[in-house]
C-alpha cells in the first residue's frame, strides 16, 4: 500500500468526522464573511490631495534651469502636481479659472541680477493671500543662498538633489499598510487557520486510543509510508481551510496587490504543513485528547499573540522573542509586502525561514510517528 | 512446522512475562492458549507478531526467522486483536479495502476478497453501514473480517468473544469451525474454556509466564488424577447420612449442602452403588450426577486459580 492509497482513507476519515470538519472548515468560513465585514481595506496612507501648480521660467540662466531641476525631484512631486505654463497670461488664467493653485514665474535676467549682487525677485501668482507653493519656493532660496555661500568657503553643493544629511526610511514603499482591523481580522484568520493543529493532534491520538494503530503495526507495511500517508492526508484535509485564506486575501486585499498571488499561496502551503506537523507532533507526544488539545490550542494561541503584539508595534521582552519563532509572524510578513511590494528580501527571508521550519518539524514527525508505530 | 517458538523470554524491568516458552504448531492445527490473566499469553502472542521483541529466544514461522523475515511473515498472518480494531468513520466495506490494500490486494482480486470476508462474517447485506451503527457482535465479526480478508496461513485471535451477545459468540463460533474445516491454523485465546474444548485440537495451558501443560483435552484430562464427584439431589435434607457414607470404600469426603449431598471419592473406586444403597435407605433420589473432571479442573488444578481470576 503506497503513501497516497494511505492519504486517501485519511482524508476520507477526516471530512466523515463532520464535526472536526465543521471546526476546521465551517467555522473559519464564518469568520472570514465576518472579518471581510470588518476589514476596512488597506490603508493607503494619510490622503494627501497634490497641490498643482505652474512655472514660467523666462531666466534661462542656470538658477532657473536648476530650479526646474529642483521642481522635477521626486519629494517635490509626492507633493505637487507640476506643469509648465505657456506665458504669464497663460499662467494667470490658469490661475483665475482655479486649474492650478499658484503659478510660480521666474523673471528674465534673474540669475544675471544674482550673480551680479543685485536683489531677484521669484514672483508667486495665486488666488490665496497664503499659499503652500511659497514654502517650495522657499526651500528652494534656502538652498541656493546655501549653495552660494558654500563656495565662499571652499565647499561644493548641487541644488537640484534633497539633502542627504536627512535618512528617511521607508517602512512601506508604497505606502499601503494594514489598518489595525485589518490586523486583528489578519491575525484572527491566521489563528483559526493555526487551529488546523487540533486535526493532526486528534487523528494521532484516535488512532492509538482506537486500537487501529495495532493493525497497522501488524501489517507488512514500512512504517514511514504510514506516518508520510497520515501527514499527507491531514495536510490535505487542512488545504481547502488555507485556501480559503488565500481566496480572502486575494478578494479582500487582493485590489491592492503588487505583488505575486503565487508567493502568497505557497506560503500558506508551507504554513499548513507547519501546523499539521506541530499538531501531529502534539498527538505523538502527549496521546491523551484533552490534553493534546489543550497545547494545541494554547501552542497556537500564544505563536499568533506573539505576531499580533509585534505587527501592532507593543511586543515587549519574552514575546519580542518568541516573535522569531512564530511562523504566524513571517506569514504576516510575506503577505503584506507581496500584497504591498515590499522588501522582496524580506519576502525571500520569511520564505526560508518558513521553509527550514517546515522540514524541521516534518523530519520530527516522521521520526516521532515512526518511533510510535514500532 | 507451521510456527515453532524457541525459549522465548520477554523481561518488563523486574517482571519476567514470558519465562523459557517454546511451542510449535503444526499446520491446520487449531491451538488454545489458556491461562489466567498475567500469565504471559498475550506477550508471546505479541512477540509472534512483532508487537514486542523478545528478549532472547527464537520465533520461526513459515520456515522463516521472524527477526530476518518481519515484513515476509506479517503478509501472512492475521490477527484478530482483542479489542475492536476498526474505523468506525470508515464503512465495513471500506474498512475490509483499506486492510485488505495493506496487505498487496487490489483490483478485482481485492473486491471478491472484501465480499468474501464479510459473507463468511454475515455482514455482507451491512456492507455500507458505519461500524458505528453496529452492535457489539457486528464490530467483532467486522475485526475478525478483517483479519480474513487476506487469507492469511496463520490466524491468530485473541478473545474474539469478548462481550458479545450469545447469538453473535455463536455465529462467530460457527465461522471459526469453518475455517478449521477449510484447513486454517489458528492461534485461539480465550477465556471460555467451553470454546476453547469445542474448537481447539490441541491446548497449551500457560501461568506466571511459563507453558505448565500442554497436549490434546483429553490427554491433559488424562494427566490430572482428580477425584470422583458424586452429587445427589435429596427430597429433604438428611444429615444422617453423612456418617455411613464416609465408611464406603474410596471415599474421601461427603458433605451435605441443602437438599444437594456431594461425596468426593478417589478415581476408579466404583462404590456409586454403595451410595445409592445408602441413600436410598433414609431418603429419596431425586437426581444424581457423577462429575468428570473438566478442563476447568484441570486448569484449575494446574494453576491453583479460576481462568476468570
Amino acid at each position: 500500500m503506497n503513501v497516497l492509497q494511505i492519504a486517501y482513507y485519511t482524508v476520507l476519515r477526516n471530512i466523515r468526522d463532520w464535526k472536526l470538519f465543521l471546526l476546521l472548515i465551517g467555522a473559519p468560513f464564518v469568520f472570514y464573511l465576518i472579518c471581510a465585514n470588518i476589514t476596512t481595506n488597506v490603508n493607503h496612507g494619510i490622503n494627501s490631495q497634490k497641490f498643482k501648480i505652474a512655472y514660467l521660467d523666462t531666466d534661462s540662466g542656470p538658477i532657473g534651469q536648476q530650479f526646474e531641476r529642483f521642481l522635477q525631484t521626486q519629494e517635490i512631486l509626492t507633493a505637487f502636481d507640476i506643469q509648465k505654463a505657456d506665458s504669464l497670461d497663460a499662467g494667470n488664467q490658469m490661475v483665475k479659472g482655479g486649474k492650478i493653485e499658484a503659478l510660480i514665474y521666474i523673471k528674465k535676467d534673474f540669475s544675471q541680477s544674482l550673480k551680479q549682487g543685485k536683489k531677484a525677485n521669484i514672483e508667486i501668482y495665486s488666488n490665496k493671500s497664503i499659499s503652500a507653493t511659497r514654502l517650495l519656493v522657499e526651500g528652494f532660496i534656502n538652498t541656493v543662498n546655501a549653495s552660494s555661500a558654500i563656495p565662499k568657503i571652499a565647499g561644493d553643493i548641487n541644488v537640484t538633489e534633497v539633502s542627504r544629511g536627512i535618512q528617511q526610511i521607508a517602512i512601506s514603499p508604497t505606502g499601503k499598510t494594514f489598518t489595525d482591523s485589518d490586523k486583528s481580522s489578519f491575525i484572527g484568520l491566521l489563528e483559526m487557520l493555526s487551529y488546523g493543529a487540533l486535526l493532526g493532534c486528534l487523528t494521532v491520538i484516535n488512532i492509538i486510543k482506537k486500537n487501529t494503530l495495532l493493525r497497522f503495526n501488524i501489517s507488512p507495511i514500512n512504517d514511514l509510508n504510514y506516518v508520510s500517508g497520515q501527514f499527507l492526508g491531514n495536510y490535505l484535509t487542512l488545504c481547502p481551510s488555507s485556501g480559503l485564506f488565500i481566496a480572502f486575501t486575494y478578494f479582500i486585499w487582493g485590489s491592492a496587490m503588487q505583488g505575486s498571488i503565487l508567493i502568497i499561496i505557497l506560503t500558506f502551503l508551507v504554513f499548513t504543513v507547519i501546523i499539521t506537523a506541530l499538531g501531529m507532533i502534539v498527538g505523538y507526544l502527549t496521546k491523551k485528547t484533552g490534553l493534546g488539545a489543550l497545547i494545541s490550542v494554547c501552542l497556537n494561541a500564544l505563536l499568533s499573540g506573539a505576531a499580533f503584539v509585534w505587527m501592532l508595534g507593543t511586543a515587549r521582552g519574552f514575546m519580542n522573542w518568541l516573535v522569531f519563532f512564530s511562523p504566524q509572524y513571517y506569514v504576516y510578513l510575506i503577505v503584506t509586502d507581496t500584497l504591498f511590494d515590499g522588501f522582496t528580501s524580506r519576502i525571500q527571508a520569511s520564505l526560508i525561514s518558513l521553509a527550514m521550519a517546515a522540514t524541521a518539524l516534518t523530519v520530527v514527525t516522521l521520526f516521532l510517528g515512526r518511533r510510535k508505530a514500532i | 512446522m507451521l510456527v515453532e517458538v524457541r525459549n522465548l523470554v520477554k523481561r518488563y524491568k523486574d517482571v519476567l512475562a514470558v519465562d523459557n516458552v517454546s511451542l510449535a504448531i503444526e499446520e491446520g492445527e487449531i491451538l488454545g492458549l489458556l491461562g489466567p490473566n498475567g500469565a504471559g499469553k498475550t506477550t508471546t502472542i505479541n512477540a509472534m507478531i512483532g508487537l514486542t521483541k523478545a528478549d532472547s529466544g527464537e520465533i520461526v514461522i513459515f520456515g522463516k526467522n521472524f527477526k530476518d523475515h518481519e515484513l515476509e511473515i506479517k503478509r501472512d498472518l492475521g490477527v484478530v486483536p482483542q479489542d475492536i480494531a476498526i474505523f468506525e468513520d470508515l464503512t465495513a466495506y471500506e474498512n475490509l479495502s483499506y486492510f485488505g490494500k495493506l496487505y498487496g490486494l487490489k483490483g478485482s482480486l481485492l473486491k471478491d476478497r472484501v465480499e468474501e470476508a464479510l459473507e463468511f462474517t454475515g455482514l455482507l447485506d451491512k456492507k455500507k453501514q458505519y461500524p458505528k451503527k453496529f452492535s457489539n457482535g457486528m464490530k467483532r465479526r467486522l475485526n475478525i473480517a478483517c483479519a480474513l480478508v487476506h487469507h492469511p496461513k496463520l490466524i491468530i485471535m485473541d478473545e474474539p468473544t469478548v462481550g458479545i451477545d450469545p447469538q453473535s459468540r455463536s455465529h462467530i463460533i460457527q465461522s471459526i469451525k469453518k475455517l478449521t474445516k477449510m484447513g486454517s491454523t489458528i492461534i485461539y485465546i480465550s477465556h471460555y474454556m467451553e470454546e476453547i474444548e469445542g474448537i481447539c485440537t490441541r491446548i497449551v495451558i500457560m501461568d506466571h509466564g511459563r507453558v505448565i501443560a500442554k497436549g490434546t483435552k483429553e490427554e491433559l484430562k488424562a494427566q490430572m488424577t482428580s477425584d470422583e464427584r458424586v452429587v445427589v439431589e435429596l427430597s429433604t435434607a438428611n444429615y444422617t447420612l453423612i456418617d455411613n457414607i464416609k465408611k464406603l470404600a474410596g471415599v474421601k469426603d461427603a458433605y451435605v449442602n441443602g437438599n444437594e449431598l456431594t461425596v468426593i471419592s478417589q478415581k476408579n473406586s466404583k462404590n456409586l452403588k454403595g451410595i445409592i444403597d445408602q441413600v436410598s435407605e433414609s431418603s429419596v433420589i431425586m437426581s444424581l450426577n457423577v462429575e468428570q473432571p473438566s478442563l476447568e479442573t484441570v486448569f484449575l488444578t494446574l494453576t491453583g486459580r479460576s481462568l476468570r481470576d
